[in-house]
């Protein structure tokens, strides 16, 4: 099997730096991670935070406004952007290998001297609020924010993420310069690196020089993870043309020795794919909905997983019994064929995921994430091959025996709609109803 | 700025003609997987009156049997070549793709072949694929008050015309498909002089062409040499439509037909969509805070007529209806020659920064490509179409946003609260 991607470690200002230098792309990557600052991390408990943060983080600085910013950026043919997962803030830099020292030193000057002009931040809150109602308008956002709400999967008890509006709504400018500025010196810091040969040297010098600025490696504290309630909830709104599901369960810890064959039992029962039983049982046999597929959240100390589908109106309790009875039954299911399918999937999907710098350095990114050995991403193909049936049994069972949630929206059908019908897109989680509750 | 030209910065591509008439064209480039696609020049312009949306229903059916592949067959074949696979239909074409090792590329085409065949899915099955295309339907469109008011407006924009509906169908019309109506179309348009193989990857097109010549090369020829032929659209009634969001989601949309195939809408679409140096970011929402952000997007290369979209937000407190006027005015500007020189050269600096990050995976090559191809282009206009676009004069830029502004513009808007007709 391919062990052989170069990921190479060192350390730039006490920082560690994940390295892959090869032939092939001439655009050089480098992925900075902040650990502790994500939207879940939700500093001052406001996610929108690091989210409007992630949206102005090339909108200007104490010496460029955000026209200056860019047209910068043209001039080093580089792209400069941040997104916030989970407890993690990231920015990303690329550009090709003769301008990405510049780049990287925009980027620096983005963090450490953010200063988005007022009238770009209110437009960016805007922006942001506008897609928040967007999401609520939809039957899947309000599955997923009442998901969210009552099952407690991926976020710290208490945050509201993805935000409401009002949520939104309320973040002042200073709260976001507040958070922004001090992230290079405040907490846990990670890169990674993808580029072409002749470029490394250029990286770390201006890694050094934006990293040197200050002292850092305040230990970092990961946010609780909340108690995973197994909960069954349905939000009415007859208006609907279909109904939002939204369901998952808690996972193992991203240091289980079982987790290859987790994935790939992940993989059978509900993988991106025409070959899950989950998107055979649903779409292929019944018809129900256009399609249904599973993530597993990276959360190291629970990955949680998660699966979403959008159904014909009124199929809530036919889709919830069939999801379940695929669960129970997938142990005893589970063949020899499913061994090599599920292997032979997620090592295309990794062969996919190193065929660019950028999808490698993503890649890359998710086992920092996730706590893990630098060699990990290079030797995933060798350890799915180690799993066998019996192994992917075991973990099915796991599975099987893990409360499953499952949250609904829109016209969910009997019985849940005879149990508490609104007849109106409601006004939140509150709305839900025939619901059980259960803490695990 | 250490820029190549523009043709040199694009990868190496060449192209053979197979007697039957499939074209044969790949992408080099040092990638040790493969995108395969199989681009055939049908799409929601060629649905039959009254079955809207069936070039999407073939689509579908593609994956659920076909001669000597029963359903399931394709996912599972093509998973232990150790590859992913989708497909994708438009107004204009229908593109499929696998990416897998190029140790798979003998295997991809003979199973590929066979999808040329014609379909075989039993029309039981054929049936429950038509309730996943009705649930696509509502997901995509009839639980989004946005998209149906687009609906809406592209059948105003393309009344009378191939364009005039969505590429899905209508509810009505999804619930006509059948697996007869879906093996008709595919008999007359997924036949050799209509289809276009493009392969990206560390390929040798010899070796492409040899292995394309055993497998695709034996369909019989015979039937359409290229897609049907479209006729332009004639210029859309002015006209304003509203919509009722389902909660407090607000938006103004406007759009006109547009050339089908000049390569400058694209800089049009992306100059008046960029949110820095675009004339309608300067004016609508940084001057005149009506808006809190705009975005444009064309669909080029098309049949018959391109379309130009522009859609904003309007800011806290404007109403719909100011906001539309605002931007109708700022629209009449620009067509009456308020494009500036610096503005289009900006962006088109950005457009090539985009470039060459996308160069980054070869498939950001490979699918566009397969596009322009399924219409009948050849991979040299398709290089000649890039460069275009950067080195095309300003004056060019002017004179085509002025034919396409100038022209009756179809108008959406969305608001919560009460709604006049």
């Amino acid at each position: 099997m391919n062990d052989t991607l170069p990921i190479g470690t060192t350390t730039v200002a006490d920082v560690p730096v994940w390295r892959v230098e090869r032939e092939g792309s001439p655009l050089a990557v480098v992925d900075i991670l902040v650990a502790g600052a994500g939207h879940a991390a939700a500093p001052d408990r406001n996610p929108a935070v690091p989210l409007l943060a992630a949206a102005l983080i090339d909108a200007g600085t104490e010496r460029r406004d955000r026209a200056a910013v860019r047209r910068a950026l043209l001039d080093a043919t580089a792209e400069v952007g941040a997104e916030t997962q989970d407890t993690w803030f990231h920015l990303h830099v690329s550009a090709p290998a003769s301008s990405i020292g510049t780049a990287v030193d925009l980027a620096a000057e983005a963090l450490r001297e953010f200063a988005p002009a007022k009238e770009d931040f209110g437009r960016e809150k805007a922006a942001l609020v506008e897609s928040r109602h967007r999401a609520m308008a939809e039957a899947g956002g309000r599955a997923d924010a009442l998901y969210r709400a009552t099952a407690g999967s991926g976020t710290p008890a208490g945050i509201p993420v993805p935000p409401p509006p009002e949520t939104v709504a309320a973040v002042r400018y200073g709260d976001v310069v507040g958070f922004v500025r001090p992230l290079l010196r405040r907490l846990r810091l990670h890169v990674v690196t993808v580029h072409p040969p002749g470029c490394g040297a250029r990286i770390d010098d201006a890694l050094a020089r934006m990293l040197a600025v200050a002292p850092h490696g305040r230990r970092h504290r990961p946010a609780p993870m909340p108690p995973f309630r197994e909960i069954v909830a349905a939000w009415h709104d007859g208006h609907d043309p279909q109904c939002a599901m939204a369901f998952g369960g808690p996972g193992i810890p991203a240091t289980d020795d079982g987790r290859a064959a987790w994935s790939m039992v992940l993989d059978v029962l509900g993988g991106h794919h025409l070959e899950s039983r989950l998107t055979r049982a649903l779409r292929v046999e019944r018809g129900l909905t256009y399609g249904v597929a599973l993530v597993a959240k990276g959360w190291r100390a629970r990955m949680d997983w998660r699966g979403g589908a959008v159904l014909r109106a009124g199929t809530a309790k036919l889709a919830m019994d069939t999801v379940r009875g695929v669960i129970e039954r997938l142990p005893d299911d589970l063949g020899p064929a499913d061994v090599v399918a599920a292997r032979t999937r997620l090592t295309a999907a990794w062969e996919e995921a190193t065929v660019s710098n950028t999808a490698l350095a993503t890649l890359l990114c998710r086992s920092v994430r996730l706590g893990d050995a630098p060699q990990s991403v290079a030797t995933l193909p060798r350890r799915l091959c180690e799993v066998d049936l019996d192994r992917m049994r075991e973990q099915a069972a796991r599975l099987a025996a893990m409360p499953v949630s499952f949250v609904f929206a829109g016209d969910v059908g009997e019985p849940f709609a005879r149990r508490g019908d609104r007849g109106d897109a409601g006004t939140g989680a509150t709305a839900a109803s025939g619901a059980t509750e259960r803490e695990s | 700025m250490e820029w190549s030209p523009m043709e040199r910065m694009l990868p190496p591509m060449r192209e053979t003609r197979l007697g039957n008439g499939v074209r044969v064209v790949t992408v080099h480039c040092a990638s040790r997987r493969a995108r395969h696609m199989v681009a055939v020049g049908a799409g929601a312009v060629d649905d039959p009156p009254g079955l809207d949306g069936l070039a999407h229903y073939v689509e579908h059916l593609m994956f659920r049997g076909s001669p000597g592949l029963e359903d399931g067959a394709y996912d599972r074949l093509v998973r232990e070549l150790g590859g992913r696979f989708n497909a994708f239909t438009t107004e204009d074409q229908t593109v499929y793709y696998a990416d897998l090792p190029l140790s798979a590329l003998p295997r991809i085409v003979e199973i590929e072949t066979a999808r040329l065949r014609g379909l075989a899915a039993p029309d039981a099955e054929a049936l429950v694929e038509r309730d996943v295309v009705m649930e696509e339907r509502h997901q995509r469109i009839d639980g989004d008050p946005e998209a149906v008011l687009h609906e809406r407006m592209q059948l105003a924009l393309f009344a009378g015309h191939p364009r005039g509906h969505l590429t899905i169908g209508s509810p009505e019309t999804i619930a006509r498909f059948d697996g007869g109506k879906a093996r008709a179309f595919h008999a007359e348009h997924y036949v050799p002089g209509n289809v276009a193989v493009v392969v990206s990857g560390a390929v040798d097109h010899e070796e492409v062409v040899e292995l394309a010549s055993r497998t695709y090369g034996t369909l019989p020829a015979g039937g359409r040499e290229g897609p049907r032929p479209v006729p332009a659209a004639r210029p859309p009634e002015r006209i304003t439509l509203r919509g009722r969001a389902k909660g407090e989601e607000r938006t103004v949309t406007v759009c006109f037909p547009t050339p089908p195939a000049d390569p400058c809408v694209e800089v049009l679409a992306v100059v008046l969509g960029d949110d820095t140096f675009g004339p309608l970011w300067r004016d609508l929402v940084e001057r005149r805070r009506v808006a809190v952000s705009v975005h444009a997007a064309a669909a080029i290369p098309a049949r018959g007529s391109g379309e130009l979209w522009i859609t904003l937000v309007p800011a806290t407190g404007v109403d719909g209806e100011d906001a539309l006027a605002a931007l109708d005015e700022a629209l009449a500007r620009i067509a009456n020659g308020g494009l500036d020189r610096e503005t289009v050269d900006l962006v088109r600096r950005r457009m090539l920064v985009d470039l060459s990050h996308s160069l980054d995976d070869h498939r950001n090559v490979a699918t566009p490509l397969a596009r322009y191809v399924a219409l009948g282009g050849t991979a040299e206009g398709y290089r000649g179409c890039i460069a275009d676009m950067y080195t095309a004069p300003h004056a060019r830029i002017v004179d085509l946003a002025a034919r396409v502004l100038r022209q009756p513009r179809v108008a959406g808007i969305l608001e919560g609260g009460e709604v006049g007709a």
